[in-house]
């Protein structure tokens, strides 16, 4: 699976393996059930007597992080790596394991009753905000409403690209990601802090002055559709009750079919890549990315595209 | 950090996830053929001719797909020998090994890569590198790893057994 | 490109030892970044990005950074965390210093950590590849003896040069209050007549298990013109392998991977002979008989000449090219942490600040990672600014 995707990756760039100086992975051992998951795929990657390192979480982490070795000056051209194998796990029963020992996890929490907790607490904000009871009578799509529903649902997958030192083509201008508080009960689930955090810092290193000026498309992660209005709101593109009355849309995209988590992020810069490619003149894109208990780590990439060929 | 004994807190959670891992293609095609034909077989590199076991989908040295398969001979070198004084739990029955146990690296006739695994032998003491050995396989194969028990140690390399080697 | 300078202007670490029952996994994390921050005279304010360490399987836990990361000051900042198996520590640490030196931030903390008495270490080792290699689980300690036996039988080492590996470990350790494992009167014959694991491993041959944390903190720019002693970074190479133990050919005598990186970093670095040109190193040695084989990969000595060297005592304190005079992981080996701990050694050596164990004139010193069954991190620091 991982050596399809490096494969058709490498292919795409029209270069060969040699000319990888160094790898960057994405994955997480208790996912996939191993004591250090890149180790069963150090061949499939090409990272056999190469410089590879492995970030645990999701592949916009690694993709960050292959972008700070290239910009230190160490290294010019980096192949980043991410994959999820959710079938082989009960990814549920694995997600109570990165709840703190000492108290979340032994009330048995899990990553969907934290989802679930805060699509309550952002069903609970728009009440209070609007005074309506029914959330249905707020959202643009009437199937929000179900809090079980919305669920976008998790896969297999494994996706590569390759960075490299540039200023033509497609430029990652910014990126940032933040982690933020691990107890629940430490954050206003209807907001999202790290989020609001990641993408000013985003914005700062690609020299934006308005953080919304120019973006076309944003490219969501998401476990339910529900967080979009306040994510939305946390990276600036709109207010929380004007994200409830019109987002998704064309500009803001949600991938309905599924994610492989670790993997997601790097699907979604994959897609917005795709998109810019196809774009004439000008243009930008946002790449949002996330792991942990209701979105507790945070990564926003900023793309843009001089129109030129790349 | 304090150094005394007094007392701590603990919180006792036991481990009970699972998982069910797809062991992938090039896998299932060496077990089918275990199973099939009660023998081992080897991917090979079309690039650098290197014969893998365990086989594997991809040759990291050429970062190149591999597709051919190869069979193996029953037989086998021990390259590398230990005699194991600690305790293990058998994978197999979930009951400590008997100790002292042999390990050895194995270099199966056809193949360039070797396999750790348990030597049975009489007296571990005589069991030097250069030694032959032959694969024992469970008598009714399930198609997994514990299909191969163990080597059974058949001592110096004799002109009959060096000859088999390919 | 020309790489930002940046250097590592604190370490700190906890006592490491068999088991740290009073506190939890962040309090521990916390520990080793307050002594570093203390150490570099910083606040938690100062720090702009962190890289955390640790192998979650032998604890158990899935993804620990998100509950530890608070413990080390990463609430509302950018943190990653690395693992790569035994390198992991190494690995963490030249994240970091890249991160750095990328000038997106001034000013990161590595912290590795591991609490193995929480855990099971057998589980967490033998889930490597479920298909193949967790049924013949038969451990570190088998594995190791197997390459060690193609080792000593191709260089003729002996047990007793094996020993006086460990006895300058334990002695080395006793002048380091870090140090799980200590022994000033340790002797070759103690070594020797302590039980034997797997031919020819003995006992005190091997690394412990320990509970146990250290954090460094990485400066660039203006930042690094407040400090006396800084240990600048000068280079690294990364070299990872195949996965199973048996596509190694000769893999201890062979360690292609250390081999490469370490020529890699010389060829940066501009060193031609390492043992006259390096001070001191800190080197991943899991297993007495791995430092020796380890002094041929990193070129301290002529293929086979091994042997020879420990016993001429060049890598003892006091000697040419002190090998480990932190008592290394022979004497403290919480995993995810091992590698950060052997970089702090390195930089206080370069800080002066080692105490009972700094190696007069340390100017320039060597560190080397060790993770799976070859795979390689090396990493040089100077007191000379790049
Ligand atoms: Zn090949």
């Amino acid at each position: 699976m991982v050596y399809r995707a490096v494969r058709a990756c490498l292919d795409d760039a029209s270069l060969t393996m040699p000319e990888i100086e160094a790898v960057v992975t994405a994955s997480a051992d208790l996912w996939d059930g191993k004591t250090a998951s890149n180790i069963a795929i150090t061949e499939a990657v090409g990272a056999v007597m190469k410089a590879e390192t492995r970030i645990s979480g999701d592949g916009l982490l690694a993709l960050m992080h292959g972008a700070m070795m290239i910009l230190s000056g160490h290294y010019q051209r980096v192949l980043v790596v991410a994959h999820g194998k959710c079938s082989e796990a009960d990814v549920d029963a694995v997600s109570n394991w990165c709840f703190d020992p000492v108290y979340q996890q032994t009330l048995g929490v899990t990553d969907s009753q934290a989802l679930s907790l805060q699509c309550q607490a952002i069903k609970m904000r728009a009440a209070e905000m609007t005074g309506e009871e029914s959330i249905g009578a707020l959202v643009r799509a009437p199937s929000w409403s179900d809090s079980c529903g919305l669920t976008v649902r998790q896969g297999d997958g494994a996706c590569a690209v390759v960075i490299e030192a540039g200023d033509d083509g497609i430029v990652l201008e910014g990126f940032g990601y933040d982690l933020d508080a691990h107890y629940l009960g430490d954050r206003d689930l209807s907001r999202c802090d790290g989020l609001a955090r990641a993408a000013k810092r985003a914005y700062e290193m690609a020299g934006l002055p308005d953080s919304q000026t120019d973006i076309n498309r944003h490219y969501w992660s998401l476990r339910a559709a529900l967080q979009l209005p306040p994510w939305a709101e946390a990276i600036g593109a709109c207010s929380f009750i004007e994200g409830l009355a019109t987002l998704p849309n064309e500009r803001h995209q949600i991938q309905w079919s599924g994610l492989p988590p670790f993997a997601a992020g790097m699907q979604r810069l994959i897609a917005g890549v795709k998109d810019l490619r196809e774009s004439p003149g000008s243009d930008r894109s946002l790449i949002h990315g996330c792991h942990g208990p209701a979105g507790q780590m945070q990564a926003v990439c900023l793309l843009h595209s001089d129109g030129g060929p790349c | 950090m304090q150094e005394n004994n007094s007392e701590y807190l603990f919180s006792s959670i036991t481990m009970d996830l699972s998982w069910n891992t797809d062991v992938g293609e090039t896998m299932a095609g060496f077990f089918q053929r275990l199973k099939a034909e009660r023998r081992l077989y080897g991917t090979r590199c079309s690039n650098c001719l290197r014969v893998y076991l365990p086989p594997r989908p991809v040759c990291g040295n050429c970062w190149q797909q591999m597709n051919d398969w190869v069979e193996l001979g029953e037989q086998g070198t021990i390259v590398g020998k230990t005699v194991c004084y600690y305790e293990i739990l058998d994978s197999m029955t979930g009951k400590p090994r008997t100790t002292p146990f042999v390990l050895g690296l194995i270099q199966i006739d056809g193949a360039d890569t070797t396999l750790n695994h348990f030597v049975e032998t009489p007296d571990p003491d005589h069991v030097s590198i250069g030694d032959r050995v032959e694969t024992v396989l469970r008598d009714t194969l399930q198609g997994n790893v514990g299909d191969i028990v163990h080597f059974q140690w058949l001592g110096p390399p004799t002109t009959s057994s060096q000859g088999s080697k390919k | 490109m020309k790489a930002r300078p940046v250097a590592i202007v604190g370490t700190g670490q906890t006592r490491h030892r068999k088991a740290r029952p009073d506190v939890h996994q962040g309090e521990m994390v916390q520990e080793a970044v307050n002594l570093a921050l203390l150490d570099a005279d910083l606040s938690w304010d100062d720090i702009d990005a962190i890289v955390l360490t640790n192998m979650e399987l032998f604890e158990g836990r899935a993804l620990p950074d998100l509950w530890c990361s608070e413990f080390a000051g990463g609430l509302g900042k950018p943190v990653m965390k690395v693992a790569t198996g035994g390198t992991s520590g190494t690995s963490g640490a030249i994240a970091g210093l890249l991160q750095a030196a990328s000038g997106l931030f001034d000013t990161v903390l590595v912290v590795g950590w591991e609490k193995h008495s929480e855990g099971s270490t057998q589980t967490g080792m033998s889930l490597t590849d479920p298909a193949w290699d967790r049924h013949i689980a038969a451990g570190a300690i088998g594995n190791f003896a197997l390459s060690i036996s193609q080792y000593v039988a191709e260089r003729g080492v002996t047990g007793e040069q094996a020993a006086m590996v460990a006895v300058k470990a334990r002695r080395n350790g006793a002048l380091n209050p870090n140090a799980h494992v200590k022994d000033a009167g340790i002797t070759v014959e103690k070594v020797l007549a302590s039980p034997m694991l797997a031919e020819p491993v003995h006992l005190l041959d091997m690394c412990p298990q320990s509970d146990g944390a250290a954090a460094l903190i990485v400066v660039g720019g203006d930042k690094t013109r407040r400090y006396k002693n800084p240990a600048w970074f000068r280079g690294s190479a990364t070299r990872h392998d195949q996965p199973y133990i048996g596509d190694h050919d000769k893999r201890m005598v062979m360690m292609r991977t250390l081999r490469s990186a370490a020529q890699e970093v010389y060829r940066k670095v501009g060193i031609g002979d390492p043992f006259k040109e390096i001070d001191i190193a800190e080197i991943y040695e899991p297993v007495s008989y791995a430092e020796l084989a380890w002094y041929e990969a990193l070129g301290f000595c002529a293929e086979g000449d091994a042997g020879k060297l420990i016993e001429s005592g060049a890598t003892q304190i006091g000697g040419d090219l002190p090998v480990n005079p932190s008592g290394g992981v022979l004497c403290s080996n919480p995993v995810g942490a091992t590698g950060v701990i052997r970089v702090a050694e390195a930089a206080r050596q370069l800080h002066l600040k080692a105490g009972d164990y700094q190696v007069d004139g340390a100017r320039r010193a060597l560190v080397s990672g060790y993770g799976v069954y070859t795979w390689s991190d090396v990493l040089f620091f100077s007191a000379e600014r790049p």
